[in-house]
């Protein structure tokens, strides 16, 4: 795997979001940003669902909604134990909210990884309040 | 005389022990460098040289500023509690390179290991890509 590619929708605040944080993290490997309604993300990936983050590497591997969310923490330098943790079947769910804590404030990334258990963490990722999707 | 005598024996074992710990250092740094660089032999021979140079001119550099003494070395028993002092000092200040470049050799080595970590999760689909 050498490039991932990020599709993202142009109408989700979430999203915008992570294009413009995904832009300014050192990264592992290269992160390609595509807008999701833009003619090059359709000529190179067709039938990628609309209106939900996606992220495709080179090799053709697709992940999307959450997951594409957890891979987007894990091809940064900074974030990619916090992707690990991320990864367990209860935590999954709460990868927007998880993204969202991160990027916007960087202090909560220590105080979320300090808490034991993933229930616990479960518990205060999901008083994280994220932008709405204007697509839903 | 006494004096001459101190410093020629500090300088002796101070030497010593800087080449002693310099190779281990190499011979058993290589390893964890070696993983760090993903099996790329010749590029960790190369860090791991660079790190014993270093290793080398810090200490040797400390063994000869710290060689001087101003105190007054009348008998034998003062000859040796000033060499003792001061091959003292050195072998802290050895233990203590000694410990940092193990430190820095297992931080490359697990930087290494997450550069090339696999994907936490497995993918939702797969697509061709030309």
């Amino acid at each position: 795997m050498t490039t991932l590619f990020v599709m993202y929708d142009t109408h989700c605040g979430l999203c915008t979001e992570v294009r413009d944080w995904l832009q300014s993290q050192p990264a592992y490997l290269p992160l390609r940003l595509l807008a999701s309604d833009y003619e090059e993300a359709h000529r190179r990936f067709p039938g990628l669902p609309a209106g939900e983050l996606a992220v495709v590497s080179d090799g053709g591997d697709v992940w999307l909604g959450n997951h594409a969310f957890i891979m987007c923490l894990w091809a940064l330098r900074g974030y990619r134990s916090w992707a690990r943790r991320l990864a367990s079947p209860l935590l999954r769910p709460m990868a927007r909210q998880a993204f969202e804590a991160v990027s916007r404030n960087r202090r909560n990334v220590s105080a979320f990884l300090g808490l034991k258990s993933d229930v616990e963490l479960k518990k205060h990722l999901s008083e994280v309040t994220i932008p709405p999707c204007q697509t839903e | 005389m006494y004096i001459e005598w101190s410093y020629a024996v500090y300088l002796a074992i101070s030497i010593t022990a800087t080449i002693w710990v310099a190779r281990t250092l190499y011979k058993n740094g290589k390893v964890f460098l070696i993983d760090a660089f993903g099996g790329n032999a010749e590029l960790a021979g190369s860090v791991n040289h660079l790190l014993v140079v270093g290793f080398y001119l810090i200490n040797v550099g400390y063994v000869a500023r710290a060689l001087t003494t101003t105190d007054n070395i009348a008998s034998l028993r003062s000859a040796i509690e000033l060499v003792s002092t001061k091959i003292g000092t050195i072998l802290m200040l050895l233990g203590g390179m000694h410990f940092f470049n193990i430190y820095v050799f297992n931080h490359l080595r697990r930087r290494g290991h997450e550069h090339n970590a696999v994907p936490p999760i497995i993918p939702d689909a797969r697509i061709s890509t030309h």
